[in-house]
């Protein structure tokens, strides 16, 4: 059932479009030719040693960046000139590296991903509210609406952050390392929160990963990447492949290999 | 004291000091969430340096130190926002060749005098109708700002590259805070002076970031310290015969003291 489901969600609406992309750091090249699409319902892994360029292509796909060559498009636009990023969400890495004593309390975290409402408007300020529930109910921290943000631990602030990045209802949610200090049990709950997402609300996930494990959890696709891309497609077929194995063997190969 | 108080001169730096509390502490809030706290200090040197030109020139220091201030405002953000120079880099630089300007300038005009002295240490009960005026339009300035712009200028604050991805024009709310806080020093120079402008962008919003237990609270506590070190420093000045400026520094501090203790009797 599930897999039927992500098969029809993979025939859908293509959300980014990556085409043929280079960028450099300087005269550093970190990324070479890259293409490859990401289309409503996918569940896809960008995978890589450290220096692959995955942190870059994240940043070059949500305009933090701009491409020395190729293009890049959201929703069949060009990316640059798409100003209503709704549709998308996202958790950086090292999220959580915020200023600790930043006086936000969780439920205006959250709230920093909506639109504000009009305050002589009860009714929307109402449905805001609802939202922020809902959103934090999802990740589990329903709870914690009033607490101050810096006073949570590290695995509660990422699922805060989680909850900011799909309060308004994205389309594809784009996630890079977002466990790194995060112990392993919290690990495996956030990737299965990631999965119900993904098959429960239809939100596409881009997840830049080092943890090769998440491979056989909940993904649909992966992308691994060294500088250019050594693999693109399902992810049965990438345990197969000798990208897989030249990751597990520590990516020696991968990381050797520069441009 | 009323007698005073039915003053105009009194009225008028009772009211240009309020809407300039008003002004320093909602910028400052935001100022020193984006490690930009000594953006005030650094400006106020350029506008010292503004000052002495208008003096050397003999015209308008006031409308000069503007231009001047606002020019290096914008030219700070360049150097942060294209040419990757650290904030504080950039503000040591800024405001170091500021200060050497105003002294050479202020040399060569010959006007190491009371009008420089003015801008120095802050003539509040000097203030002209103009100027009250001119601090009424930029505390509705910033207030407007911060009103229709509040969550995306907290986004910004929060963490700049998720509101950045999320389709906050990071850079363009950069570039407003920087002149909106330019205007404030040029402003501030006339109420507190100079040397004491960056205290009161600093201190009553750093009290309202430690005091708040959210963000809306954070801001409306900065406001409430603004207004009361500013207006209180005033009365308290004139019913002691103490100097202004440094009367609203200090009270500002005893606020940002009484904060602090009333949170780790809470703690």
């Amino acid at each position: 059932m599930a897999a039927g489901k992500t098969e029809a969600r993979a025939a859908g609406e293509t959300l980014v479009s990556v085409q043929d992309v280079s960028f450099a750091y300087s005269e550093d090249l970190v990324l070479s030719g890259v293409s490859l699409d990401i289309q409503e319902g996918d569940f896809l892994a960008v995978l890589g040693p450290n220096g692959s360029g995955k942190t870059t292509l994240l940043k070059l796909i949500l305009g933090l960046l701009r491409p020395d060559a190729g293009r890049i498009l959201l929703k069949e636009r060009p990316a640059a000139s798409v100003t209503d990023r709704t549709f998308l969400g996202y958790v950086p890495q090292k999220a959580t590296h915020f200023d600790f004593f930043f006086p936000a309390s969780v439920r205006e975290v959250v709230a920093l991903g909506l639109a504000p409402p009009r305050p002589w408007d009860a009714a929307a300020r109402k449905r805001e509210d609802a939202a922020i529930r809902e959103s934090l109910a999802l990740v589990g921290m329903e709870d914690c609406l009033r607490r101050r943000i810096g006073s949570l631990s590290g695995g509660q602030q990422q699922r805060v952050f989680l909850a900011r990045a799909i309060v308004h209802k994205p389309r594809i949610l784009f996630l890079d390392e977002p466990t790194t200090g995060v112990d392993s049990e919290t690990v495996g709950h956030f990737y299965d929160m990631l999965g119900g997402l993904n098959r429960e609300r239809t939100i596409a996930i881009v997840l830049v990963t080092h943890d090769i494990g998440i491979v056989d959890r909940n993904v649909n696709k992966v992308a691994c990447l060294n500088r250019t891309l050594v693999y693109h497609g399902s992810h049965k077929e990438f345990c197969r492949s000798q990208a897989f194995r030249d990751l597990l063997a520590g990516g020696h190969h991968l990381v050797a290999h520069r441009h | 004291m009323i007698e005073l108080l039915a003053m105009g001169f009194i009225q008028r730096a009772l009211l240009a000091g309020l809407l300039l509390g008003v002004a320093c502490a909602l910028l400052g809030v935001f100022l020193i969430l984006k490690r930009d706290a000594m953006i005030g200090h650094g400006l106020a040197h350029v506008a010292f340096a503004g000052v002495a030109l208008g003096l050397w020139v003999r015209l308008l220091p006031l409308g000069l130190a503007m231009a001047v201030t606002i020019g290096s405002a914008l030219v700070l953000v360049r150097l942060k926002q294209k040419a990757g120079v650290h904030g504080d880099t950039a503000l040591g630089i800024v405001s170091s060749v500021g200060m050497a300007l105003g002294i050479l300038l202020a040399s060569l005009a010959r006007s190491f005098n009371a009008s420089l002295f003015g801008f120095l240490f802050g003539e509040i009960l000097a203030v002209a109708p103009a100027e009250v005026v001119l601090a009424g339009a930029l505390a509705l300035a910033v207030a407007v700002l911060v009103a229709v712009r509040y969550r995306p200028l907290m986004a910004m604050a929060f963490h700049p590259e998720i509101a950045k991805a999320s389709g906050v024009r990071v850079e363009r709310l950069e570039t407003a805070l920087m002149v909106l806080a330019a205007v404030t020093v040029v402003l501030g120079m006339k109420v507190v002076g100079v040397l004491l402008v960056t205290a009161l962008l600093v201190i009553p919003a750093a009290a309202g970031l430690r005091a708040g237990a959210h963000f809306r609270g954070a801001v409306l506590i900065a406001l409430g310290a603004a207004v009361f070190s500013v207006v209180g420093g005033i009365l308290t000045a004139l019913r002691f015969d103490l100097p202004v400026s440094a009367t609203i520094v200090l009270l500002s501090f005893l606020v940002f003291l009484a904060v602090l203790g009333l949170r780790r009797a809470r703690a």
